[in-house]
């Protein structure tokens, strides 16, 4: 189990990652704060040290991924959370962020995890593919077709990698 | 594309608040995994000491409820011996000659109660042989003193509803090993020892190969006066249909020291030759030779 001081600094270091991975995956914000919460107490949990930062945030990302993918698939909550409420949330939520958030929340689930990793965090198809799980031409080829959606979506203007 | 794209996600923060209520779940979750870690020794101390306890208790209780408290000899010419736990069910049964040997091994008496194992002994085939023709049926009750008025009574039930030729007495419990160390069943060492007091030179060799009729014949003479000591040992005729009254008034179990003194003829001289003399054994079982026959039988 992680000390009361590493929780505090990684609730600090890597809030804002998690819960933009929480966002992009969930769109509510209550949801959001469900699995952003359950994110930290896995890492406070988690009996092995980390090598180093890069291996401490790489890990924080899977678990947060996999987390809000459990969350989504658990049955029970998508049918009592009305679709029409959802709607009404993500639409709201998409306002406030803009052109390009909205196009990219837009995108299935497994196009914004690639689109998110590489552009925003910075991660190579590689490192990408120890994340979620995934081969290195797989993590390629989602990250092709997200960028082809995007461009459909927001006219082709500097998309090129 | 990158830019736009790192524009679009750095809108999107944690604020104080959610870091705040996160770090205050996770400082109580820490807390209360803090402290069912501490008692991980603890849990499994109880957990132990309740395995602990509940083994020693069943094992402990198992030897309480198996541990033999009171016995009752059967002798007709067989020679068998139930050892009853303090619920009067047998725990074991032995036999001290052969003819008991032949009798248990077709019988299961474990776990029953001692009227039916009694009942089961005395009625089963192989016994019919040695009760066909004069003979009698002596069963003995040796036990504690809170235990013996109901087991004497048991027996005597036993006893009347076998009809005549069946005989119920008691015998003091401390003479049961006395009576193993000569090779007898502490029934008929009863009966030798009461025969002893008029025929010093009998021998408990010579009373385990006598059956209970012929022994008892021969205690009936010496108190008729019918009979000397210098009479050799012989077979008798069953003719007598005594009861008796279990009430320990042959005083048989009064001791066998007093026996060993009062016999002393110190000559060693047995009448069938097995050398079981008694002279010098001040206080202690009048046999000398020790050995013994029985068998456990479960």
């Amino acid at each position: 189990m992680q000390s009361e001081a590493q929780i505090n600094h990684a609730v600090e270091e890597y809030a804002d990652m998690v819960k933009r991975v929480c966002f992009y995956h969930l769109k509510n914000q209550a949801d959001t704060e469900d699995v952003f919460q359950n994110v930290f107490l896995k890492y406070m949990l988690y009996d092995k040290p980390f090598s180093s930062r890069e291996h401490e945030k790489s890990w924080l990302l899977r678990v947060a991924i996999n987390a809000c993918r459990d969350y989504l698939r658990n049955f029970f909550r998508r049918s009592v959370v009305s679709l029409e409420v959802l709607d009404e949330v993500e639409a709201q939520e998409r306002e406030s962020h803009g052109e390009v958030l909205e196009a990219v929340l837009s995108l299935p689930v497994k196009y914004k995890d690639v689109i998110y990793l590489h552009y925003y965090e910075g991660y190579s198809a590689v490192e990408i593919g120890k994340i979620i799980g995934k081969k290195e031409n797989t993590v390629y080829s989602l990250l092709s077709r997200g960028r082809e959606m995007l461009k459909g979506k927001l006219g082709g203007e500097g998309f090129d990698e | 594309m990158t830019n736009r794209i790192q524009n679009a996600f750095d809108s999107i923060t944690a604020d104080t608040e959610l870091k705040e209520s996160t770090k205050s779940f996770l400082n109580k979750k820490y807390k209360e995994n803090i402290r069912s870690r501490r008692r991980p020794g603890l849990q499994f101390a109880v957990s132990f000491a309740c395995v602990v306890f509940l083994f020693v208790m069943g094992a402990g209780g198992y030897s309480w409820v198996q541990r033999p408290v009171s016995y009752v000899s059967i002798d007709v010419n067989p020679s068998i011996e139930l050892a009853l736990n303090r619920f009067d069910r047998v725990v074991y049964a032995s036999a001290y000659n052969l003819e008991g040997e032949e009798i248990l091994n077709g019988l299961s008496l474990k776990g029953k109660k001692y009227t039916e194992a009694i009942h089961e002994v005395v009625e089963c085939d192989g016994m019919r042989t040695y009760l066909s023709g004069p003979s009698e049926v002596v069963l003995t009750v040796a036990a504690e003193e809170s235990r013996e008025q109901e087991l004497d009574r048991g027996v005597r039930r036993c006893a009347g509803h076998m009809g005549q030729g069946c005989h119920n007495t008691r015998a003091d419990i401390d003479m049961i090993s006395e009576a193993h160390e000569c090779g007898l069943s502490f029934g008929k060492y009863n009966a030798y020892l009461k025969l002893l007091e008029y025929d010093s030179t009998i021998t408990a060799d010579a009373c385990k190969d006598m059956s209970m009729a012929q022994i008892r014949e021969l205690i009936r003479e010496y108190e008729r006066g019918g009979r000397s000591d210098d009479e050799s040992v012989k077979t008798q005729e069953n003719g007598t249909d005594e009861n008796e009254s279990g009430t320990g008034g042959n005083g048989n179990g009064s001791g066998t020291g007093g026996n060993g003194n009062g016999n002393g003829n110190g000559s060693g001289t047995g009448g069938n030759g097995s050398g079981c003399g008694n002279g010098n054994n001040s206080g202690t079982s009048p046999c000398q030779k020790r050995h013994r026959h029985g068998n456990g039988h479960e």
